[in-house]
């Protein structure tokens, strides 16, 4: 079972799109974060055995900020090896940060300690000015962007992560750019879906994907690939016939976020300041509440009858609970800002497969078509 | 906005792995490694607080040569200011994704309708009928 800590619900910025709801002071404590760990471990070996598959667990931090909380992470990141290695489960790691506070001893750390990590950073100055401002109102680019250096390079441990915003979808294809002229690789976009998107909106995001995709070509031709998951994502599903059950969101069955204050969440999307009751599923005092877990897992999926007859639901995340709850308020119906970029990335991405595939594109074909 | 089914498949003109492996099996190619090509279930997604996506896939590939702003810097210093690249002007055509038309939702199990036959007798809603009974089962109670 994938295990979030939520270490804090304080946070060094105030970007206007965050998901994570109002801040506060609220962190969570040593004895919550060992229960919390506990209770993720046991469950994995638990699942492991019943599966006869390997035992595995991906421990994220996540906030907030979860780099104020630094020796807290560091804590309980060794509790966590301690614990794998002596019940034989493998542990990935995960942190998402905005990277103010990350300085070359904390990358080092990540580095040494395999964190994956999630860097929270718009690109430009300009796009990320915009929506990512300080507590009192500040720009945060120069706070956030030095950190980049820890991560350029194929074989950087992180992923920078920028949100794609109706207000910047004009400035989107410069800031990845700008990223991957940094020697930046890994690039996730991440779409505001509750954003009010209106017409021009919408064809500045067509645009803005088209462009991308040729910065990506641009970029294999050199033999210098990247993966941007808009693209990587829809072209794997192509390749593997659809999205396999690996590649869904455990979504409170083997994937659980736990709050500062100890509450279960299906996922760290779905945490916010912990206050909506609906969607806790248990606590590290009491274990899961089983009806409402169940009534969750029952209800997870997609009841959309449009989507039956639709050409290319295989290849669409009308499953993911959090993405639909936060445009529709229900876990499994599927708001049509959502419909509207899956159908838009599959076209962007499948541009790009079919030329990279025709030229027999060397950095593709290793990608993509491995050996 | 709504939810627009697309009715047509979206043809990508790359194959599917295991039709590239089929292919290559034609040509005469080993077998060696097909779990992968195959893309075995082994791995979920990397969880970073984004949109779900597979787990990324290893880059091995040459550095860039080019210098860049957020290279430059050397630790603890204030960073220079970044320029915002011009966009690259366009070299590829351009794929419109056209309006798909909305179809009317497929109409759920349970929701047939029965059309009568012109010459079949009307049947009376005021009168319960028994269900036909099917030789050797018990009558209903
Ligand atoms: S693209 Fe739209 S209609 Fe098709 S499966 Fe996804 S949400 Fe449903």
């Amino acid at each position: 079972m994938d295990v979030t800590l939520c270490l804090t619900h304080a946070c060094n910025l105030r970007c206007d799109y965050c998901y994570a709801g109002t801040k506060s002071g609220r962190r969570m404590s040593w004895e919550t974060a060992r229960s919390a760990l506990d209770f993720a471990f046991a469950r994995t070996v638990e699942q492991a055995d019943l599966t006869k598959r390997e035992s595995v667990c991906q421990l994220g931090f996540f906030g907030g900020e979860p780099l104020l909380e630094w020796d807290l992470l560091q804590r309980a990141t060794a509790h966590a090896l301690t614990e794998c290695a002596r019940l034989g489960i493998r542990l990935k790691r995960t942190v998402t940060t905005n990277m103010i506070l990350l300085d070359e001893a904390k990358a080092d750390w990540l580095r040494a300690n395999h964190f994956h990590v999630g860097l929270s950073l718009d690109g430009t100055r300009d796009m990320h000015d915009r929506h990512r401002r300080t507590p009192t109102g500040g720009p945060s680019h120069d706070l956030c962007a030095p950190a980049l250096r820890f991560f350029r390079g194929p074989a950087a441990n992180g992923e920078v992560i920028v949100v794609v915003d109706p207000g910047t979808i004009g400035l989107l294809a410069g800031s990845v750019a700008w990223l991957i002229a940094g020697d930046i690789r890994r690039i996730s976009l991440n779409p505001n879906f509750t954003a009010d998107w209106d017409a021009d909106a919408l064809a500045r995001w067509e645009e803005a994907y088209e462009r991308i995709g040729d910065l990506y070509i641009e970029c294999f031709r050199d033999d210098r690939p990247v993966a941007i998951n808009i693209i990587d994502g829809k072209i794997r599903a192509h390749l593997n016939g659809g999205y396999r059950p690996c590649d869904r969101c455990g979504f409170g069955e083997n994937e659980i976020a736990v709050s500062a204050a100890g509450y279960f969440y299906p996922c760290e999307r779905l945490v916010g300041d912990d206050s909506n009751e609906a969607l806790r599923i248990g606590h590290v005092t009491e274990g899961f509440y089983p009806a409402a877990r169940h009534r969750l897992l029952a209800a997870r999926g997609n009841a959309m009858s449009e989507c039956a007859s639709c050409q290319v639901r295989e290849r669409c995340v009308n499953w993911c609970g959090c993405v639909n709850y936060a445009g529709t308020g229900m876990i499994n119906r599927v708001p049509g800002i959502v419909c509207h970029h899956e159908r838009l990335s599959i076209a962007a991405a499948d541009r790009v497969g079919g030329i990279l595939f025709a030229a027999n594109n060397p950095a593709f074909m290793r990608g993509f078509y491995p050996e | 906005m709504d939810v627009k089914p697309a009715d047509q498949p979206a043809m990508p003109a790359y194959p599917e792995r295991k039709e590239f492996l089929r292919q290559r099996n034609l040509l005469g190619a080993s077998l060696l490694g097909a779990g992968m090509l195959l893309g075995a279930c082994d791995q979920r997604p990397v969880r970073t607080g984004g949109v779900p996506a597979p787990a990324p896939r290893p880059l091995g590939s040459r550095p860039m040569p080019t210098a860049h702003p957020s290279k430059a810097q050397p630790p603890g210093k204030t960073p220079a200011t970044p320029k915002t690249v011009d966009p690259p002007n366009r070299t590829m055509g351009k794929i419109r994704v056209e309006p798909v038309p909305i179809e009317p939702p497929p109409r759920l199990m349970g929701d047939v309708m029965v059309v009568p036959k012109p010459d079949a007798p009307v049947p009376d809603p005021t009168k319960q009928e028994d269900p036909p009974r099917v030789p050797g089962e018990p009558p209903p109670r």
